[in-house]
């Protein structure tokens, strides 16, 4: 059994939890948040003991890993006191806020040989996986364009609105799912080009990228849909012998009813779940997970890259992020 | 009392959708078609059952025509019609460079004929929904535009850049430009483009990603590629999405569609309203009343200019403010 620590009591850290629920080997013993561990524990894992502070759950609550699901500046800080201690660390995306922190990230893992794994999500998700899997075996032949859209209302779940001060915006925050996705398919990204635009409780982007292999990719990312409006994405993967397109499925299940109705994408293991018990599996047997500092970092310098580029109003290669 | 349309050269696929069209209008009766191609020409009167003539022949007879040339010799036409005082509509692009754009403006100014640019996207009756609902005021102001314009690699003298002046940048940006000036009332003011040939054996390119802003700051992002496979189960789709302060407008215009599985595979048979009928009847209605079609040389003129800017920036790897110059 796998005894796992969360740092975090918002809504990634419900996310996990709620993965956690799926995973024998794994067992959620305990959380820390500055104010609100304990109500979290009562309403989503009773039997968890609470804490106010990472260090203290580090500890006392005999962990095996941490699963940090607090906002980006903390990642570097809450990785560094795990890795004191010996202790695996699961960390959302993005690794971090900027190169910096992400190489000291990843020199401290390396240096304390601890099990250590970035929530690049998109991978997991049995669709994301599936395509990545068709290009791989020639599905689309040589890639040309690479569309991805992700779109949603502003995240007004955030602690502290800590989206607006702390997140980096959707190019960073957001779609750097889709960055990672599309390095991952279409290979290394040669320089982006950005824009971006932002008002009162909104924020929409658009990135535009050139792969080294001469493809070209696109993403938009947006935090201005009106509220209650569910979250969209989709992805067009073109080629020169083939074309992928994901957009919204119709659901494999509806249920209606007077004044309700109900729609579900039903599966046995979704995407955080999948995620989480390569970790938990990586954790026991002692083997490197898929998504590590390395991966983690290049998905977070397109990130950067777009949101210099977007500052700049020129395009910006890859090589000079961070310098 | 029908107002006399001819074709001058069916080089263009489209020349068969407006020769259809004409047809069937009231207003309009279809007089006959010239052709620089005289064998692809007699095939295409006989399809139609009007007369081949020279030119000579259809100016005299005709009082507007509809110039289905290849890109490079609309000036030309154009030259030509005004010379025998008959309004074009010409197909799109105006023309491959501003310079001959502005030179067919000039030319139709000139000697007072009416000029109109084939950009049919004004007629598409979401696109003019969409304009009704920007105008009602309570989605607030525009923020950010997302266009699509993708398509099947055309083939034929679309991938001569003697006769077409480029690749899917020429062919794929003008429609949904045009579309955006007009439901904004601004202007493309930079444009950054990625371009390259990564579909198909051509010379010309088939990536058009641009991105772009507006005058006032708007974002604007264009997929003009010809990057759909021969097998997708249309030609393409011309999509525009417009992001406010207060909301969202999502159009397809060719999202009316059902699904036609036959041997060959499985298509997507479009059955909303033809937007090309909309540019016919306006623009025969602009020959009969002497009036400017709904899209006028000069509307095709700025769409030329964002093109030439986007070939520039993708030469020079950086964007590139717009050039207006009429």
């Amino acid at each position: 059994m796998v005894r796992i620590g969360v740092v975090g009591s918002g809504f990634m850290a419900e996310t996990h939890l709620e993965a956690y629920d799926g995973i024998d080997d794994a067992e959620v013993v305990a959380v820390t948040s500055p104010n609100t561990a304990a109500s979290f524990v009562e309403t989503h894992v009773p039997g968890a003991d609470s804490f106010s502070s990472v260090e203290a759950m580090l500890d006392d609550a005999d962990l095996d890993a941490i699963d940090i699901c607090s906002p980006t500046p903390t990642h570097r800080p809450v990785v560094e006191a795990a890795a004191e201690r010996s202790i695996a660390v699961f960390c959302e995306k993005p690794i971090a806020g900027s190169l910096g922190d992400a190489d000291a990230i990843a020199a401290t893992v390396s240096d304390a040989d601890i099990t250590f794994m970035v929530g690049h999500v998109l991978r997991f998700f049995p669709q994301y996986e599936a395509i990545k899997e068709t290009v791989e075996g020639g599905g689309i032949g040589s890639p040309g364009v690479g569309r991805a859209r992700r779109l949603s209302p502003y995240p007004e779940w955030g602690h502290g609105n800590w989206y607006a001060e702390d997140s980096g915006g959707v190019l960073l925050d957001l779609v750097i799912h889709d960055f990672d996705f599309l390095r991952w398919t279409f290979g290394e990204v040669e320089r982006v080009f950005a824009r971006r635009t932002r008002w009162e409780g909104a924020e929409h982007a658009h990135a535009t990228l050139r792969f080294e292999n001469g493809s070209v990719g696109y993403v938009e990312g947006s935090w201005a849909l009106p509220p209650d409006e569910e979250l969209q994405s989709s992805i067009e993967l073109a080629g020169d012998e083939g074309l992928i397109e994901l957009g919204s499925n119709d659901p494999a299940l509806r249920i209606s009813r007077a004044g309700e109705s109900t729609a579900e994408s039903p599966i046995a293991a979704d995407g955080y779940r999948r995620e989480l018990a390569e970790f938990v599996d990586c954790v026991q047997t002692g083997e490197t997970p898929s998504v590590g500092a390395a991966e983690a970092t290049e998905a977070l310098r397109i990130s950067l890259a777009a949101i210099q580029s977007a500052s700049r109003g020129a395009p910006v290669s890859l090589s000079e992020v961070g310098q | 009392m029908t107002t006399p349309i001819g074709i001058c050269s069916t080089a263009h696929l489209h020349s068969h959708a407006y020769a259809t069209i004409l047809d069937s209008l009231e207003t309009a009766e279809f007089v006959g078609v010239v052709d620089e191609d005289p064998e692809r020409g007699e095939s295409f009167a006989t399809e139609h059952d009007v007369p081949l003539l020279d030119e000579a022949e259809l100016f005299e007879e005709a009082a507007g025509v509809a110039v289905c040339s290849s890109n490079a010799d609309h000036l030309r036409w154009v030259r030509a019609a005004a010379a025998a005082g008959v309004d074009v509509l010409s197909e799109k692009p105006l023309s491959p460079t501003v310079s001959d754009a502005a030179e067919a403006v000039e030319v139709a100014e000139a000697a007072d004929i009416a000029l109109g640019v084939a950009m049919p996207l004004r007629f598409s009756r979401p696109v003019r929904r969409a304009k009704d609902a920007l105008e009602s005021g309570d989605l607030g102001s525009l923020r950010s535009i997302t266009g699509t314009n993708r398509g099947q690699m055309p083939g034929s003298w679309f991938v001569d850049p003697a006769e077409s002046g480029g690749g899917a940048t020429m062919d794929h940006t003008v429609h949904i430009v045009d579309v955006v000036h007009w439901l904004t009332g601004q202007r493309v003011a930079e444009v950054y483009a990625e371009t390259d040939t990564r579909f198909h054996d051509i010379g010309v390119e088939d990536v058009n990603v641009l991105s772009m802003c507006l005058d006032d700051g708007t974002t604007f992002s264009l997929d003009g590629s010809w990057s759909k496979p021969n097998e997708w189960d249309t030609w393409g789709d011309a999509t525009v999405e417009l992001v406010a302060t207060d909301g969202v407008v999502s159009v397809d215009c060719f999202a009316q569609t059902f699904k036609h599985t036959t041997e060959a595979g499985i298509q997507s048979v479009y059955w909303g309203d033809d937007a090309n009928e909309g540019l016919i009847e306006d623009f025969v209605e602009a020959v009969e009343t002497g009036r400017d079609p709904e899209t006028t040389g000069r509307d095709g003129v700025d769409a030329v200019a964002v093109v030439e800017a986007a070939y520039e920036s993708a030469e020079r790897g950086e964007p590139v403010p717009v050039e207006y110059t009429l």
